[in-house]
């Protein structure tokens, strides 16, 4: 009888004490597992007001200040200013923008439509803007067509 | 016994084998968490130099690649083969020879000279020594003296000039004898230093030690660790996208104003800047932590801790446009907000309010403002009809006994009258500000009401004296005088009333009845509870505050004039760092998250929500508001800002100066109070940006263009006021938005004998000129005149300048129309804006085209041919 309390005692203190362990084991995997994804994850769930990357959100805003009025503002090329000739590019269209390298378009961009051979009706904004603008203007503009 | 005793050993035996493993294990535990556990950002900083290190080896291998494909072996060789041929020649017996004779000589050559300008010093002391004793004693002997060694010292600087000569050309000899050899190893070292540098950037990156790296604002004391995970934030080069290894994102903007070094990253982002545990401990996302991590546009809220003035400021758009919904809404009627104590009134005088509109109508807005149109910026109140009654019956007491209503749904207008009121409705443009079932309203931020139903809201006597002059009704309102006559007032009076009715109005008073005085008291409790006098002016409370909570323990109800200034609402200039403690979250406390930002969404969403008793209206704001607004208040904090962060605003600048505020002077400031120009144009900081900035229009525009365009506007951006920032959708028709028709130069300005086209055009040109630009542009005498013109016009069609501008018939809707510039604008600021458009106007369209100063001066030639002849 009393060995039987005794070996119940011992488990209990075994349990016990495995408790802790995985306690602690289980402490140290949070503190210690930190990889990208999560933090990622964590600064986003902080207090965001948007979840679009600054890159994209100051794209659109630039996008829509300067270049909607001819391109539109989803990119189709089909603006407020209407009838010009040539047309102004049409970012939505697949097979276009597939053809278009992001190297080109930021010569584009930069140095005006001219620049790459075409008409001059796009003007150059290289001058206008730093080089990181120009560049979140163009990951904006390679957006448009996925969606 | 004997057996229990063995047993009880074993016991302890295997109980001591099992807490010594466990103290073992635990040991273990507590050196492996200290070093790898709590430092989660060793693995960052190792993983940030592997990358690192990959990036600079591709740059090696792609610097050797093309160091290859150039032929940069073959000719590294070559110049190695040169260099041993020039090294051998110069070994040669003969040129040793030659080049230790000179060498010798030089030697010589060179100690002679060092003997020389000994000599010279020597003679200068003693020539020194004489004048002294000349100057003292002034005998003759002295001055001999000093003749003699001047002599001297003449002789000696010739001979030392003839050395320097002698020597300066073995030099040469000796260097020409080297030069050959110098000049390939030279060029060998230049070969290879560029891989060489590469080389050394990776072994630089592999020394890098991995540690704690902080920023220590010593004024604040405040520590940010935020670099030992975010290692690449302010790389001149991107390392990686991915956090937290990506660079600060536009940091031409942030950081480059913001040295990392001098403000730290917990100043703008919050977050508990000390901690490196882990990555929710760092970025504050953990309970008992009440600044939580600031991200994306939130951060921008930040701005608001030392900027004054954020209008313009480059990187905090989203924060300027969601101050302007504190204005919009009039916030700071009921509350205290910094920087918004002399902002003008939200809503209309309300004392004559019984003489303006009719009861029923009264009534039915104090109930839901929403009701009578969308767009209405008063909130709900949720009062009773009952209540509403009693407010309005308070108000109509004001100015007369009645309740009252007009119909005018029985009468036939006057069909001639409500003809020529139609003309002079669209002459005067006032759809430009004026919403009428959802069309015109182009210029958003004044706020004007929707005039749709205004038939059944106004009597006519009222709106001809309103339209007569507003000022009389309600001075400091935003609606212009119009010079009209009163036949005019007329008939757009009675165009207004017939065309823009309620059909669905129940007008029950066209009967007055008399108003019951109990209500009116009841009426006037009301309006000082909820406080109505915060938005509009109301007599006899002209002066009201809500008394502070301190006081109202003590028993006073209302106070009256300076006694007691407290608004009505909850004190917000440090709203953003409040306690959470210290926020009431009533019933709600379970049911939504506990943290800032939330409570103050909620509040806003739902104003009486927290608990019982509460007074705040409703707005009615969308989601995308209801953020807006909470990241503005969110950054009206009392923090800890160091004095050498803050930019103050010109305003207190200017207050700190002791200079007074800009101000209209003279005529011009009748004029502006009678047409407010600044509605929509800025002068000198003062106004709106819905038109051109006239801060520089006296340099800028030509008189005679002046006078016409006030006497009859003319469309000059036909496309620019329609852009979507406007807030137009791009499927609308395409309206010639541009200034109404004041009828200005008709009259004169009150006091004076002057018409008010003078008064402007004076005010224009002795005020608002800038020196920046130019009365004349330089000149080129190289050329002839028609030559310049004929270049700028070759420039205006290659750089494609039709594509926005209009000259005749042919070229764009984009920019301004050209067919007139050259009576419009003078060429000095022609000249100037082609230099920098974006001085005139930050966030102009017009690309910087990077002219040369020629191709100025040849464009603006040919601009300013440019006429149209007056017919």
């Amino acid at each position: 009888m009393q060995k039987t309390i005794k070996i119940r005692k011992f488990a209990v203190v075994a349990a016990l004490s495995l408790l802790v362990i995985a306690g602690c084991g289980k402490k140290s995997g949070t503190s210690g597992k930190t990889d990208l994804k999560k933090t990622v994850t964590a600064a986003d769930s902080a207090v965001t007001a948007t979840k679009l990357p600054f890159a994209l959100k100051e794209g659109k805003r630039l996008f829509s200040h300067y270049c909607a009025v001819c391109h539109a503002e989803n990119g189709d090329g089909s603006g407020q200013y209407y009838g010009l000739t040539p047309s102004p590019a049409n970012f939505t269209d697949k097979a276009f923008m597939k053809t278009l390298s992001n190297e080109k378009l930021f010569k584009a961009i930069m140095g005006g439509s001219a620049s790459v051979g075409k008409s001059n009706m796009c003007p150059p904004w290289g001058k206008s803007f730093h080089r990181e603008e120009l560049e979140f203007i163009v990951t904006y503009i390679r957006t448009l067509a996925v969606n | 016994m004997a057996n229990e005793n063995k047993n009880n050993s074993s016991y302890r035996v295997y109980l001591f084998v099992f807490f010594s493993a466990l103290l073992l294990a635990l040991s273990l535990w507590v050196v492996w968490d200290d070093e790898f556990g709590l430092r989660p950002w060793k693995k960052y900083q190792e993983e940030f130099k592997t990358l690192k290190h990959d990036q600079l080896e591709k740059d090696y291998r792609k610097a050797v690649v093309e160091f290859q494909r150039s032929g940069g072996h073959a000719r590294l060789a070559d110049l190695e083969a040169q260099l041993a041929k020039a090294e051998s020649a110069f070994q040669s017996k003969a040129t040793q020879e030659k080049f230790k004779q000179l060498t010798s000589q030089f030697d010589t050559l060179h100690e002679q000279l060092v003997l020389n300008q000994k000599e010279l010093q020597n003679a200068r002391g003693l020539f020194l020594e004489s004048e002294y004793y000349f100057t003292k004693t002034q005998k003759q002997e002295y001055k001999a003296r000093m003749d003699e060694l001047q002599r001297q010292i003449d002789a000696i600087v010739l001979r030392g000039a003839a050395l320097q000569k002698k020597e300066d050309s073995l030099k040469s000899s000796l260097s020409e004898l080297t030069a050959g050899k110098e000049r390939i190893a030279a060029e060998i070292e230049r070969m290879q230093g560029g891989l060489e540098d590469l080389k050394e950037k990776i072994a630089n990156n592999k020394k890098v030690p991995v540690e704690i790296k902080q920023i220590h604002i010593k004024d604040i004391d405040k520590a940010d660790r935020c670099q030992t995970c975010h290692i690449g934030i302010d790389g001149k080069r991107p390392v990686s996208a991915l956090q937290p290894f990506a660079r600060h994102p536009a940091s031409f903007i942030y950081l480059d104003h913001h040295d990392p070094a001098k403000f730290g990253c917990t100043f703008c982002h919050r977050g508990q800047g000390r901690a490196t545990t882990s990555v929710e401990k760092a970025h504050g996302t953990v309970k008992h932590w009440d600044e939580p991590l600031l991200a994306g546009d939130m951060t921008q809220t930040s701005c608001l801790n030392c900027h004054g003035d954020l209008k313009g400021l480059r990187g905090a758009e989203e924060i300027v446009n969601s101050t302007e919904l504190l204005k919009k809404y009039g916030c700071y009627s009921c509350h205290k907000i910094p920087g918004y104590e002399t902002v003008g009134d939200v809503g209309p005088v309300l004392t004559e309010v019984g003489s303006k509109v009719n009861y029923s109508w009264a009534v039915k807005w104090l109930l839901d403002p929403k009701l009578y149109f969308s767009t209405a910026r008063m909130p709900k109140f949720f009062f009773t009809q009952d209540q509403a009654e009693s407010i309005a019956d308070y108000l109509f007491s004001m100015s007369g006994t009645t309740r009252h209503d007009v119909d005018y749904s029985k009468q036939t207008p006057d069909a001639k009258l409500v003809e020529q009121g139609k003309a002079l409705w669209s002459q005067a443009r006032c759809n430009l500000c004026h919403t009428t079932g959802g069309r015109g309203g182009n210029h958003v931020k004044v706020y004007a009401p929707d005039l749709s139903k205004v038939g059944s809201k106004v009597n006519k006597e009222w709106l001809f004296r309103w339209i007569k002059n507003p000022n009389a009704y309600f001075p400091g309102t935003k609606m212009p005088r119009f010079r009209f006559t009163d036949e005019d007032i007329k008939s757009l009076v009675e165009y207004i009333t017939s065309e823009y009715k309620d059909e669905e109005a129940e007008l029950k008073y066209v009967q007055p009845v008399e108003i019951q005085v109990a209500s009116i008291k009841k009426g006037k409790d009301l309006v000082q509870k909820y406080g109505c006098y915060g938005c509009h002016k109301l007599q006899g409370m002209e002066e009201m505050v809500q008394i502070a909570p301190s006081l109202k323990r003590q028993g006073v109800s209302f106070l009256r004039g300076d006694e007691m200034r407290e608004k009505i609402g909850t004190e917000l200039s440090s709203i953003g760092s409040k306690p959470l403690e210290m926020l009431d979250f009533g019933k709600l406390k379970k049911s939504i998250p506990n943290d800032r930002l939330s409570y103050i969404k909620q509040k806003l969403r739902d104003p009486r929500g927290y608990r019982l008793g509460l007074r705040m209206p409703d707005f009615r704001l969308s989601e995308s508001e209801i953020n807006e607004l909470s990241a503005v208040l969110y950054g009206f904090t009392d923090s800890n800002v160091p004095a050498r962060f803050m930019v103050p605003s010109r305003q207190e600048l200017d207050r700190m100066a002791g200079v007074q505020t800009y101000k209209f002077t003279g005529d011009f400031a009748k004029v502006i109070a009678d047409v407010k120009c600044t509605n929509c144009h800025s002068i000198r900081g003062i106004g709106a940006d819905y038109a051109p900035d006239l801060s520089y229009a006296g340099s800028k525009l030509q008189e005679g263009w002046i006078r016409s365009f006030l006497a009859n506007p003319d469309v000059i951006r036909p496309l620019l006021q329609q852009m979507p920032k406007l807030g137009l959708t791009s499927g609308k028709p395409l309206a010639k938005i541009t200034m109404p028709r004041f009828n200005l130069g008709q009259q004169k300005v009150e006091d004076t004998n002057r018409t008010d086209v003078d008064a402007v055009i004076n005010f224009f040109q002795q005020e608002l000129v800038s020196n920046d630009i130019p009365k004349k542009i330089p000149g080129i005498t190289t050329l002839t005149m028609p030559e310049q013109i004929t270049k700028g016009k070759s420039i205006y069609d290659e750089k494609g300048c039709k594509a926005c501008h209009q000259i005749g018939t042919e070229g764009g809707a984009l920019g301004p129309n050209l067919s007139n510039v050259g009576n419009r604008l003078n060429p000095g600021f022609i000249f100037k804006h082609l230099e920098n458009a974006r001085k005139f106007k930050p966030d102009i369209v017009e690309p910087d085209y990077g002219f040369t100063e020629r191709e100025r001066i040849y464009l603006t030639n040919f601009l300013m041919t440019l006429k149209l002849n007056k017919k």
